[in-house]
């Protein structure tokens, strides 16, 4: 399949995408070529389908995620994800780890959570604006890093809850 | 069949095209198999009476007893009676703790051997002859060819437990159209493939196994989004804790096989009429001097089992953690599974959701009849257009220097996938490699299952670290891996040695399956003919329809390739050489690959223009 993952599904090459559509259409493209249409098949179809059908969840897997998204997007116009991270957002991140380990109860956990969702979600606006505006991809490399550990960041605090209530 | 089915979806076929498929439920008390008639999914009933395969297998001197007639033996011939053995499939020894079954069984290195009256049998052979069961009750009632089975296996196998299901299907000469998870057919039975959207959980509590399943339903695409379980929770250990209940009862120490299998039988009586009773007095005189008499209520049960109970709210809580939903997210809660007719059961689950539960089909048979119904689906009977996606339910790593486990493909991806990893060589010249596949959620390669070892062969000779090998693990929509590997520079194609961790290999299949046929080397021989001949008819037909209609999407040489390879495949077919005929539909299916490979992508794109075209009407 020479086409990327957008133009599989259909759309614009960028990184906000019509969630709906792309969730439409990965259906309608599975529906048509998922092993289970095929038990009758040919053993060439039983294998063309399973190929075509495993990539066609690799692209939906990875336009679904919008941290892929970007990697992705990144990917396509060669830019390298490699990035030295500045040591003003080390330190933040230090802080942040340590306001993790400190906080013992929901209360606090959620507070938190909240906290880094917010900041979580401001920095996908920024690297929506510098993508599919600006097209400054160089610039999203080091937003990505911080995308990263926020991401993390979150499903900590979230495994921290979940562990609290299992208690 | 599927052919006709890309160009014309949603067209039924005809209805003397109808096709037979079963539906299987193999189960670790109690075994079911399914078809659907009419439209209607049924079960198909031993001699007309018990809908309910026990799942035990007497060995005797001569002969094989299968269900209920071998369960009548349990108590008297505890040793050759082999129940619950779905727990052993896909097992080594050392992963059974201390078991307390009355069998014996034995280390077989890759498997568990259980010695019987007819030598030792692995778990595989033992599900093998409850399958055979299955088959011949099916036959009885279908008498047109039966074009394979649906079986389910528990949302948790991994793919050692997957594979030997399959291999015990083919040892019972069943051609298996699927396997799929129990909580998936469940969920079809109660027909929630048809709702709009919702999330659901499915709670599996059966005799021997455990599962939790969420799935998520939105405009005909089925999910399992998240799944827990135990292998080793079920009825089974509700069973056995009113066993050590009674134990304590008396002063007898139940050492003796026969009494304890009696007292295990009454442990069960007394759980079973625990379902509509709220109090229930036992009486019983194992002899003249054993007696019990006592009594149990729903209150001291649900206290006995209370760590059981524990577990399964466990599990629910982590699945709803991994699939990112809370209580208020869920639509419904579907019960499967002959022990959560228990009312300590149906009371924690609605404690739990608060809301009402979905039960009134039978949940013995609710799995089967999903198997049956998607059977259905499968061999294209009905115009149903509900895709079924399901998921790994264990990740997949390699292990890597220090036995520090590499994940390659991480737990609830939607399946199919496949993952490639490169790999170099470390020495000049080497030309192969081993790489250790383990299943498991663990950063240690001893904390995971081994599920393979595979040795790459035959990588051309280079110096240290110039050699680039491709290895791509694919799992398929059965949840089954296969590992394939190329050297880059060279674009050699690395060959596979698999040394599976569990089970038996291919090779120990094959002779089980020689030795299986007790027909003359003659009839042996005639039978595998006529079924190649069957095939490669079958696959012509397939081929020229498929030309017929889209012969314009091939060039000329591409055309002119199959169509070379059509006429030496119907050439073969005059003469009765097996081995020609099947080197004649290998090569056709070469010479189609490309082909069926512009068909699908022209499927995909005709799906997304039928879409247009909709939303243009609108």
């Amino acid at each position: 399949m020479t086409q990327n993952f957008f133009e599989i599904f259909q759309l614009p090459i960028q990184f906000n995408i019509n969630e709906k559509k792309l969730d439409e259409n990965y259906r309608l493209i599975l529906k048509s070529i998922h092993p289970d249409r095929f038990v009758n098949a040919t053993d060439a179809e039983k294998t063309q389908s399973l190929l075509k059908s495993t990539q066609i969840n690799d692209a939906y897997k990875v336009l679904k995620n919008p941290i892929e998204r970007i990697e992705y997007l990144l990917k396509i116009n060669n830019i390298s994800p490699n990035v030295t991270l500045d040591n003003n957002f080390l330190m933040q991140q230090m802080e942040m780890e340590e306001k993790l380990e400190g906080q013992s109860n929901i209360e606090q956990l959620t507070k938190f959570l909240n906290e880094i969702t917010k900041n979580l979600n401001e920095k996908f606006q920024q690297v929506k604006q510098q993508l599919d505006e600006e097209r400054n991809y160089a610039a999203v490399v080091s937003e990505l890093a911080k995308i990263k550990f926020l991401a993390k960041l979150n499903q900590k605090i979230k495994d921290k809850s979940f562990s609290l209530m299992e208690d | 069949m599927a052919l006709l089915q890309i160009s014309e979806p949603g067209k039924g076929t005809l209805p003397h095209e109808h096709r037979n498929a079963i539906g299987i439920d193999l189960g670790t008390t109690n075994s079911l198999v399914a078809t659907v008639q009419s439209g209607v999914a049924k079960i198909l009933s031993h001699e007309n009476q018990n809908n309910l395969i026990p799942s035990v297998v007497q060995y005797q001197t001569n002969t094989i007893l299968v269900g209920e007639a071998a369960k009548l033996n349990q108590d008297d011939d505890p040793v050759n009676t082999i129940a619950s053995v779905k727990r052993l499939m896909g097992k080594r020894f050392s992963d059974i703790a201390t078991h307390t079954s009355s069998n014996n069984l034995s280390d077989e290195k890759s498997y568990i051997g259980i010695a019987t009256k007819q030598g030792t049998k692995s778990a595989v052979e033992v599900s093998a002859e409850i399958l055979k069961k299955l088959k011949t009750i099916a036959e009885q009632h279908i008498k047109d060819d039966i074009l394979g089975a649906v079986i389910t296996v528990p949302a948790y196998f991994d793919d050692a437990q997957r594979q030997a299901t399959k291999d015990a299907a083919k040892l019972a000469g069943i051609n298996v159209l699927r396997l799929i998870n129990e909580p998936t057919a469940a969920a079809i039975a109660y027909g929630l493939d048809k709702k709009v959207e919702g999330n659901y959980v499915v709670f599996d509590l059966g005799g021997g196994t455990f599962d939790i399943s969420i799935l998520r339903l939105s405009k005909g695409l089925f999910e399992v989004i998240a799944t827990h379980g135990d292998t080793q929770l079920g009825g089974d250990d509700f069973d056995e804790v009113i066993f050590q209940w009674l134990m304590k009862q008396s002063t007898h120490d139940f050492q003796d096989p026969q009494l304890k299998q009696k007292l295990k039988t009454l442990s069960k009586n007394i759980k079973e009429k625990l379902t509509d009773n709220e109090i229930v007095s036992v009486e019983h005189s194992f002899n003249s001097s054993v007696n019990i008499k006592t009594k149990i209520d729903q209150k001291l049960f649900a206290d006995l089992s209370q760590h059981l109970i524990k577990k399964t709210i466990d599990a629910t809580k982590r699945a709803l953690k991994d699939a990112n939903l809370t209580i208020q997210d869920i639509d419904g809660i579907v019960m499967v599974g002959g022990s959560t007719r228990m009312p300590v059961i149906q009371k924690i689950m609605w404690d739990f959701f608060k809301q009402d539960l979905l039960n009134d089909i039978n949940p013995d048979e609710v799995v089967a009849l999903g198997a049956a119904q998607q059977a259905n689906m499968l061999v294209g009977n009905s115009n149903d257009e509900h895709l079924l996606l399901d998921v790994i339910p264990l990740s997949l790593g390699i292990e890597t220097m220090g036995e520090i486990v590499e994940r390659i493909i991480p737990r609830n991806s939607t399946l199919p996938i496949a993952m490639a990893q490169e790999f170099t060589t470390y020495k000049d010249g080497q030309n192969a490699m081993m790489i250790h596949v383990v299943q498991g959620e663990r950063d240690l390669v001893s904390d995971c299952r081994s599920l393979a070892k595979f040795s790459l062969k035959g990588i051309p000779p280079m110096v240290a670290g110039a050699a680039k090998i491709r290895v791509t693990f694919q799992v398929d929509t059965d949840g089954l891996l296969s590992v394939s590997a190329q050297e880059l520079s060279t674009g050699v194609q690395a060959s596979i040695e698999v040394k599976p961790s569990y089970g038996l290999d291919s090779n120990q299949i094959k002779t089980m399956l020689e030795s299986s046929f007790q027909l003359a080397d003659e009839d042996k021989e005639n039978r595998a003919l006529a079924e190649v001949k069957v095939e490669a008819t079958q696959m012509q037909e397939m081929v020229e329809r498929a030309l017929q209609q889209d012969q314009n999407i091939l060039d000329e040489p591409e055309i002119k390739k199959i169509n070379k390879a059509l006429d030496q495949l119907k050439k073969s077919l005059k003469n009765n050489d097996r081995n020609l005929i099947h080197e004649q539909i290998d090569q056709l299916n070469n010479a189609t690959q490309y082909f069926a490979q512009l068909r699908m992508d022209r499927s995909i794109k005709n799906a997304l223009t039928g879409r247009d075209i909709k939303d243009m009407k609108l």
